[in-house]
Protein backbone atom coordinates (compact mmCIF):
# COMPACT_ATOMS: atom_id res chain seq x y z
CA UNK A 1 0.00 0.00 0.00
CA UNK A 2 1.60 3.40 -1.23
CA UNK A 3 2.07 5.76 1.60
CA UNK A 4 -0.59 8.84 1.16
CA UNK A 5 0.73 12.04 0.43
CA UNK A 6 0.23 14.77 3.02
CA UNK A 7 1.62 17.29 0.78
CA UNK A 8 -0.88 18.41 -1.45
CA UNK A 9 -0.92 19.17 -4.95
CA UNK A 10 2.70 20.61 -5.49
CA UNK A 11 2.56 23.72 -7.18
CA UNK A 12 3.54 24.16 -11.47
CA UNK A 13 7.18 25.56 -11.52
CA UNK A 14 7.27 25.80 -15.61
CA UNK A 15 7.96 29.29 -16.85
CA UNK A 16 9.01 30.32 -13.48
CA UNK A 17 12.02 32.08 -13.87
CA UNK A 18 14.49 32.71 -10.87
CA UNK A 19 16.83 35.34 -10.21
CA UNK A 20 19.88 32.70 -10.86
CA UNK A 21 18.37 31.69 -14.45
CA UNK A 22 17.83 35.74 -15.42
CA UNK A 23 21.41 36.32 -14.32
CA UNK A 24 22.54 33.43 -16.65
CA UNK A 25 20.68 34.24 -19.28
CA UNK A 26 22.12 38.00 -19.23
CA UNK A 27 25.66 36.28 -19.01
CA UNK A 28 25.15 34.54 -22.39
CA UNK A 29 23.73 37.96 -23.58
CA UNK A 30 27.72 39.08 -23.22
CA UNK A 31 29.42 36.25 -24.09
CA UNK A 32 27.73 36.27 -27.67
CA UNK A 33 27.62 39.99 -27.85
CA UNK A 34 31.53 40.10 -27.87
CA UNK A 35 32.02 36.93 -29.52
CA UNK A 36 33.31 35.62 -25.86
CA UNK A 37 35.87 38.21 -25.42
CA UNK A 38 33.98 39.08 -22.24
CA UNK A 39 32.09 36.77 -20.41
CA UNK A 40 29.83 36.23 -18.06
CA UNK A 41 29.39 34.45 -14.57
CA UNK A 42 27.04 33.94 -12.13
CA UNK A 43 27.89 33.04 -8.63
CA UNK A 44 25.62 31.52 -5.74
CA UNK A 45 26.72 31.75 -1.99
CA UNK A 46 24.30 31.16 0.82
CA UNK A 47 24.26 32.56 4.33
CA UNK A 48 21.51 31.06 6.84
CA UNK A 49 18.70 31.61 4.24
CA UNK A 50 19.79 34.35 2.40
CA UNK A 51 21.09 33.69 -1.13
CA UNK A 52 23.55 36.33 -2.60
CA UNK A 53 23.81 35.76 -6.53
CA UNK A 54 26.64 37.97 -8.12
CA UNK A 55 26.92 38.74 -11.88
CA UNK A 56 30.56 38.93 -13.11
CA UNK A 57 31.96 39.97 -16.15
CA UNK A 58 35.01 37.83 -16.97
CA UNK A 59 38.02 38.55 -19.32
CA UNK A 60 39.85 35.25 -20.56
CA UNK A 61 42.50 37.58 -22.08
CA UNK A 62 43.17 38.51 -18.94
CA UNK A 63 43.67 35.48 -16.77
CA UNK A 64 39.64 35.09 -16.45
CA UNK A 65 39.73 38.93 -14.41
CA UNK A 66 36.72 38.90 -12.56
CA UNK A 67 34.52 42.55 -12.70
CA UNK A 68 31.28 42.49 -10.01
CA UNK A 69 28.44 43.57 -11.68
CA UNK A 70 25.35 43.41 -9.51
CA UNK A 71 24.57 41.24 -7.06
CA UNK A 72 21.06 40.30 -6.18
CA UNK A 73 19.90 38.89 -2.65
CA UNK A 74 16.94 36.83 -1.22
CA UNK A 75 15.50 34.51 0.45
CA UNK A 76 13.95 31.32 0.10
CA UNK A 77 11.07 32.20 -1.93
CA UNK A 78 12.27 33.99 -4.69
CA UNK A 79 10.72 37.51 -4.91
CA UNK A 80 11.51 39.71 -3.96
CA UNK A 81 15.04 40.54 -4.71
CA UNK A 82 17.02 43.09 -3.58
CA UNK A 83 19.58 44.12 -6.60
CA UNK A 84 22.75 46.03 -6.68
CA UNK A 85 25.53 47.29 -8.80
CA UNK A 86 28.60 45.61 -7.90
CA UNK A 87 30.55 48.58 -7.36
CA UNK A 88 27.88 50.60 -4.96
CA UNK A 89 27.15 48.81 -1.11
CA UNK A 90 25.70 51.89 0.01
CA UNK A 91 21.79 51.71 1.31
CA UNK A 92 20.43 54.02 -1.50
CA UNK A 93 21.99 52.07 -4.83
CA UNK A 94 19.76 48.61 -3.63
CA UNK A 95 16.55 48.58 -5.30
CA UNK A 96 13.77 46.14 -4.34
CA UNK A 97 12.32 44.02 -6.78
CA UNK A 98 8.87 42.67 -5.95
CA UNK A 99 8.75 40.54 -9.31
CA UNK A 100 10.47 39.17 -12.31
CA UNK A 101 9.65 42.03 -14.16
CA UNK A 102 10.69 44.73 -11.71
CA UNK A 103 13.74 42.52 -11.16
CA UNK A 104 14.45 42.82 -14.96
CA UNK A 105 14.17 46.65 -15.36
CA UNK A 106 16.57 47.19 -12.60
CA UNK A 107 18.90 44.71 -13.53
CA UNK A 108 19.11 46.49 -17.30
CA UNK A 109 19.32 49.82 -15.72
CA UNK A 110 22.19 48.65 -14.03
CA UNK A 111 23.98 46.76 -16.90
CA UNK A 112 23.38 49.62 -19.49
CA UNK A 113 24.71 52.25 -16.80
CA UNK A 114 27.17 54.65 -17.86
CA UNK A 115 29.43 52.69 -15.51
CA UNK A 116 29.38 49.12 -16.89
CA UNK A 117 29.30 50.76 -19.99
CA UNK A 118 32.98 52.31 -19.45
CA UNK A 119 34.36 48.66 -17.47
CA UNK A 120 33.76 46.98 -20.79
CA UNK A 121 35.04 49.42 -23.47
CA UNK A 122 37.88 49.55 -20.81
CA UNK A 123 38.33 45.43 -20.92
CA UNK A 124 37.80 45.02 -24.53
CA UNK A 125 40.26 47.51 -25.15
CA UNK A 126 42.89 45.80 -22.66
CA UNK A 127 41.91 42.22 -24.19
CA UNK A 128 42.64 43.41 -27.53
CA UNK A 129 45.54 45.03 -26.87
CA UNK A 130 47.08 41.03 -24.65
CA UNK B 1 57.46 42.99 -0.76
CA UNK B 2 56.46 46.38 0.91
CA UNK B 3 52.87 47.64 1.07
CA UNK B 4 51.32 50.76 2.25
CA UNK B 5 47.71 51.14 2.65
CA UNK B 6 45.80 54.65 3.33
CA UNK B 7 42.37 55.76 3.89
CA UNK B 8 43.04 59.42 3.09
CA UNK B 9 39.66 60.22 4.44
CA UNK B 10 38.86 62.12 1.06
CA UNK B 11 41.77 64.48 1.90
CA UNK B 12 44.83 64.84 -0.34
CA UNK B 13 48.36 64.64 1.52
CA UNK B 14 50.03 64.18 -1.72
CA UNK B 15 53.49 65.49 -0.08
CA UNK B 16 53.14 63.06 2.64
CA UNK B 17 52.42 60.31 0.53
CA UNK B 18 55.53 60.57 -1.60
CA UNK B 19 57.90 60.97 1.64
CA UNK B 20 56.22 57.71 3.00
CA UNK B 21 56.79 55.66 -0.23
CA UNK B 22 60.45 56.98 -0.40
CA UNK B 23 61.51 56.23 2.91
CA UNK B 24 59.87 52.89 3.39
CA UNK B 25 60.67 51.41 0.26
CA UNK B 26 57.69 51.23 -0.86
CA UNK B 27 56.53 48.52 -4.10
CA UNK B 28 52.81 48.80 -3.42
CA UNK B 29 50.64 51.86 -2.52
CA UNK B 30 47.09 51.55 -2.43
CA UNK B 31 45.52 54.40 -1.45
CA UNK B 32 41.36 54.41 -0.53
CA UNK B 33 39.17 57.43 -0.20
CA UNK B 34 42.03 59.30 -1.76
CA UNK B 35 40.17 62.77 -4.43
CA UNK B 36 43.90 62.72 -6.28
CA UNK B 37 44.35 61.99 -9.64
CA UNK B 38 46.25 58.55 -10.29
CA UNK B 39 48.20 60.20 -12.61
CA UNK B 40 49.56 63.33 -10.11
CA UNK B 41 50.04 60.79 -7.52
CA UNK B 42 51.99 58.96 -10.34
CA UNK B 43 54.12 61.60 -10.98
CA UNK B 44 55.20 62.75 -7.83
CA UNK B 45 56.39 60.05 -7.04
CA UNK B 46 58.19 59.20 -9.98
CA UNK B 47 59.99 62.28 -9.44
CA UNK B 48 63.47 61.87 -7.95
CA UNK B 49 62.12 58.14 -7.24
CA UNK B 50 64.26 55.02 -6.52
CA UNK B 51 62.22 53.07 -8.64
CA UNK B 52 59.77 53.85 -11.89
CA UNK B 53 55.91 53.83 -10.50
CA UNK B 54 53.03 53.03 -12.79
CA UNK B 55 49.00 52.91 -12.99
CA UNK B 56 48.51 49.09 -13.70
CA UNK B 57 44.71 48.44 -14.61
CA UNK B 58 42.33 49.55 -12.49
CA UNK B 59 38.78 49.56 -13.04
CA UNK B 60 37.72 49.95 -9.38
CA UNK B 61 37.08 53.41 -8.32
CA UNK B 62 37.73 52.64 -4.90
CA UNK B 63 41.68 52.50 -4.77
CA UNK B 64 44.32 54.09 -6.55
CA UNK B 65 47.24 51.28 -7.00
CA UNK B 66 50.30 52.58 -7.75
CA UNK B 67 53.32 50.06 -8.26
CA UNK B 68 56.81 50.02 -8.53
CA UNK B 69 57.43 46.45 -9.88
CA UNK B 70 57.88 45.00 -13.29
CA UNK B 71 55.26 44.97 -15.60
CA UNK B 72 53.53 41.88 -15.28
CA UNK B 73 54.04 41.49 -11.39
CA UNK B 74 50.37 43.50 -10.72
CA UNK B 75 47.65 42.16 -12.24
CA UNK B 76 43.88 42.43 -11.61
CA UNK B 77 41.80 39.45 -10.59
CA UNK B 78 38.25 40.61 -8.71
CA UNK B 79 36.85 43.81 -8.29
CA UNK B 80 33.52 44.60 -6.72
CA UNK B 81 32.40 47.07 -4.18
CA UNK B 82 35.37 48.09 -1.87
CA UNK B 83 37.03 44.91 -2.73
CA UNK B 84 39.55 44.64 -5.44
CA UNK B 85 42.20 41.40 -5.82
CA UNK B 86 45.37 41.60 -7.65
CA UNK B 87 47.79 38.63 -8.29
CA UNK B 88 51.51 39.95 -7.14
CA UNK B 89 54.04 38.25 -9.06
CA UNK B 90 57.29 39.49 -7.76
CA UNK B 91 60.56 39.12 -9.64
CA UNK B 92 62.05 36.79 -7.01
CA UNK B 93 60.08 34.31 -4.89
CA UNK B 94 56.95 32.85 -4.11
CA UNK B 95 53.38 35.01 -6.14
CA UNK B 96 50.56 35.74 -3.73
CA UNK B 97 46.96 37.06 -4.05
CA UNK B 98 46.79 40.70 -2.70
CA UNK B 99 43.07 41.69 -1.42
CA UNK B 100 42.63 45.41 -1.18
CA UNK B 101 39.61 46.02 1.17
CA UNK B 102 37.64 48.88 2.14
CA UNK B 103 34.29 47.55 3.97
CA UNK B 104 30.94 49.43 4.21
CA UNK B 105 31.50 52.17 7.36
CA UNK B 106 29.57 51.85 10.60
CA UNK B 107 28.05 55.18 9.56
CA UNK B 108 25.69 52.55 7.00
CA UNK B 109 25.89 49.19 9.18
CA UNK B 110 25.48 48.11 12.35
CA UNK B 111 28.03 45.33 13.67
CA UNK B 112 26.17 43.12 13.64
CA UNK B 113 25.32 43.70 9.85
CA UNK B 114 29.03 44.07 9.34
CA UNK B 115 29.58 40.76 10.92
CA UNK B 116 26.49 38.88 8.49
CA UNK B 117 28.47 40.26 5.02
CA UNK B 118 32.06 39.56 5.81
CA UNK B 119 31.50 35.73 4.98
CA UNK B 120 30.62 37.09 1.74
CA UNK B 121 34.15 38.49 1.04
CA UNK B 122 35.70 35.28 2.81
CA UNK B 123 33.81 33.19 0.70
CA UNK B 124 34.88 34.67 -2.44
CA UNK B 125 39.01 34.91 -1.15
CA UNK B 126 38.45 31.44 -0.97
CA UNK B 127 37.03 30.73 -4.26
CA UNK B 128 39.98 32.83 -5.91
CA UNK B 129 42.84 31.09 -3.55
CA UNK B 130 41.09 27.92 -5.11
CA UNK B 131 41.07 29.69 -8.52
CA UNK B 132 45.53 30.26 -8.21
CA UNK B 133 45.87 27.09 -6.46
CA UNK B 134 47.69 28.62 -3.43
CA UNK B 135 46.49 30.28 0.01
CA UNK B 136 49.65 33.11 -0.07
CA UNK B 137 46.88 36.01 0.68
CA UNK B 138 46.88 38.81 2.02
CA UNK B 139 44.37 41.23 2.96
CA UNK B 140 44.93 44.57 3.49
CA UNK B 141 42.43 48.04 4.22
CA UNK B 142 40.02 49.33 5.96
CA UNK B 143 37.70 46.68 7.42
CA UNK B 144 35.79 49.75 9.26
CA UNK B 145 35.44 46.80 12.50
CA UNK B 146 38.45 46.04 14.91
CA UNK B 147 40.15 42.83 15.09
CA UNK B 148 38.02 41.89 18.02
CA UNK B 149 34.56 42.15 16.23
CA UNK B 150 32.69 39.19 14.93
CA UNK B 151 33.26 39.92 11.35
CA UNK B 152 36.64 39.44 11.71
CA UNK B 153 37.31 37.01 14.73
CA UNK B 154 34.17 34.50 13.33
CA UNK B 155 35.24 31.35 11.67
CA UNK B 156 32.07 32.25 8.68
CA UNK B 157 33.82 35.93 8.53
CA UNK B 158 37.83 36.57 8.25
CA UNK B 159 38.23 33.84 11.45
CA UNK B 160 41.86 35.60 11.74
CA UNK B 161 43.57 34.86 14.93
CA UNK B 162 45.85 36.94 17.18
CA UNK B 163 48.48 34.18 17.37
CA UNK B 164 50.17 32.89 14.93
CA UNK B 165 50.97 29.65 16.67
CA UNK B 166 46.95 29.11 16.08
CA UNK B 167 47.18 30.28 12.67
CA UNK B 168 49.46 27.66 11.93
CA UNK B 169 47.74 24.99 12.37
CA UNK B 170 45.72 26.59 9.01
CA UNK B 171 42.20 25.33 9.52
CA UNK B 172 39.80 24.38 12.52
CA UNK B 173 36.58 22.08 11.93
CA UNK B 174 33.58 24.22 12.93
CA UNK B 175 30.42 22.75 12.83
CA UNK B 176 31.44 19.57 10.07
CA UNK B 177 32.87 22.43 8.16
CA UNK B 178 36.89 23.41 7.55
CA UNK B 179 37.17 27.12 7.86
CA UNK B 180 40.76 28.19 6.98
CA UNK B 181 42.42 30.63 9.21
CA UNK B 182 44.25 33.98 8.73
CA UNK B 183 46.66 35.92 11.18
CA UNK B 184 46.12 39.43 12.10
CA UNK B 185 49.22 40.64 13.39
CA UNK B 186 46.92 44.25 13.97
CA UNK B 187 46.14 42.47 17.69
CA UNK B 188 49.93 43.50 18.63
CA UNK B 189 49.29 47.18 17.96
CA UNK B 190 46.48 47.70 20.08
CA UNK B 191 46.73 50.39 22.79
CA UNK B 192 49.04 52.04 24.87
CA UNK B 193 51.71 49.43 25.00
CA UNK B 194 51.66 49.01 21.08
CA UNK B 195 54.61 50.41 19.76
CA UNK B 196 52.94 52.91 17.68
CA UNK B 197 49.77 55.30 18.39
CA UNK B 198 46.78 52.66 19.95
CA UNK B 199 44.93 52.54 17.16
CA UNK B 200 44.65 53.85 13.22
CA UNK B 201 41.19 55.94 13.64
CA UNK B 202 39.99 57.78 16.72
CA UNK B 203 36.10 58.39 17.48
CA UNK B 204 34.92 59.86 20.34
CA UNK B 205 30.96 59.55 21.21
CA UNK B 206 28.92 59.85 23.72
CA UNK B 207 27.36 56.28 23.22
CA UNK B 208 27.43 53.68 26.14
CA UNK B 209 29.81 51.60 23.66
CA UNK B 210 32.84 53.36 22.79
CA UNK B 211 36.34 52.66 22.14
CA UNK B 212 37.45 55.87 21.12
CA UNK B 213 40.92 54.56 19.53
CA UNK B 214 39.64 52.02 16.81
CA UNK B 215 42.17 49.82 14.31
CA UNK B 216 39.82 49.81 11.53
CA UNK B 217 43.12 49.40 9.68
CA UNK B 218 44.32 46.00 9.26
CA UNK B 219 46.61 43.31 7.26
CA UNK B 220 45.99 39.79 7.61
CA UNK B 221 48.37 37.30 6.62
CA UNK B 222 47.39 33.61 5.50
CA UNK B 223 49.62 30.96 7.74
CA UNK B 224 51.57 30.10 4.56
CA UNK B 225 52.76 34.20 4.87
CA UNK B 226 52.41 34.35 8.54
CA UNK B 227 55.25 31.84 8.88
CA UNK B 228 57.79 34.13 7.87
CA UNK B 229 56.39 37.15 9.88
CA UNK B 230 58.51 39.12 11.95
CA UNK B 231 57.89 41.54 14.57
CA UNK B 232 57.68 45.30 13.18
CA UNK B 233 56.66 43.72 9.85
CA UNK B 234 53.53 45.42 10.24
CA UNK B 235 53.37 48.89 11.40
CA UNK B 236 50.87 51.89 12.01
CA UNK B 237 52.72 54.89 11.00
CA UNK B 238 52.35 58.18 12.80
CA UNK B 239 54.97 60.25 11.34
CA UNK B 240 56.60 61.46 7.92
CA UNK B 241 60.34 62.37 8.52
CA UNK B 242 59.86 64.61 11.57
CA UNK B 243 56.32 65.78 10.67
CA UNK B 244 53.95 64.19 13.05
CA UNK B 245 50.64 62.82 11.83
CA UNK B 246 48.99 63.25 15.14
CA UNK B 247 48.10 66.57 16.87
CA UNK B 248 49.23 67.78 19.42
CA UNK B 249 46.46 65.95 21.90
CA UNK B 250 47.76 62.82 20.27
CA UNK B 251 44.95 61.87 17.95
CA UNK B 252 45.28 61.97 13.88
CA UNK B 253 45.62 65.08 12.55
CA UNK B 254 42.67 65.52 9.71
CA UNK B 255 44.60 68.03 7.88
CA UNK B 256 46.44 64.50 6.14
CA UNK B 257 43.56 62.26 7.49
CA UNK B 258 41.43 60.84 10.19
CA UNK B 259 43.19 57.62 9.34
CA UNK B 260 46.90 56.81 10.18
CA UNK B 261 48.39 54.88 7.27
CA UNK B 262 49.37 51.16 7.48
CA UNK B 263 52.82 49.66 6.70
CA UNK B 264 53.52 45.82 6.10
CA UNK B 265 56.65 43.74 4.87
CA UNK B 266 55.77 40.71 3.43
CA UNK B 267 58.37 38.86 2.63
CA UNK B 268 57.74 36.65 -0.68
CA UNK B 269 61.36 36.86 -1.30
CA UNK B 270 61.92 34.42 1.36
CA UNK B 271 59.86 31.89 0.05
CA UNK B 272 61.75 28.85 -1.35
CA UNK B 273 59.98 28.42 -5.36
CA UNK B 274 60.55 24.36 -5.07
CA UNK B 275 59.41 23.53 -1.30
CA UNK B 276 57.41 26.72 -1.12
CA UNK B 277 58.59 27.36 2.58
CA UNK B 278 59.91 30.54 3.82
CA UNK B 279 63.69 29.79 3.34
CA UNK B 280 64.62 29.97 7.20
CA UNK B 281 62.00 27.10 7.46
CA UNK B 282 63.68 25.60 4.91
CA UNK B 283 67.15 25.98 6.17
CA UNK B 284 65.99 25.19 9.85
CA UNK B 285 64.33 21.45 8.51
CA UNK B 286 67.77 21.42 6.50
CA UNK B 287 69.67 21.41 9.80
CA UNK B 288 67.23 18.88 11.30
Amino acid sequence: MSTKSLWGQLPATEGIRTPTQVLKEQATVLSDMTSGVLQGDVSVNRTGDQFSLSLDIVVPALDNYHYNAAVATHGVELYPVTLRSGWDYSKESRLKCADEREFEKALEQILSSEKVRRVIASLLAQSRAM
Amino acid sequence: MNILFWNTGARAPLDEIAKLVRDLKVDVLILAECPLSPVKVIARLNTGARAQFYLPLNPSERFIFAVALPPRSFTPVYDSAGVSVRHLRPPIGQDALLVALHLPSKLFLSADEQALLAPRTSQMIERLEKRVGHCRTIVIGDFNMNPFEAGLVSSEGFHATMARSIAAKESRTVMGQARRYFYNPMWSLLGDCSPGPPGTYFYSSSSPLAFFWNTFDQVLLRPDLANSFQPGDVRVIDSVGSQSLLTSAGLPNRAASDHLPLFAAVRLEEFDNVNEEPLGAVARNRRN
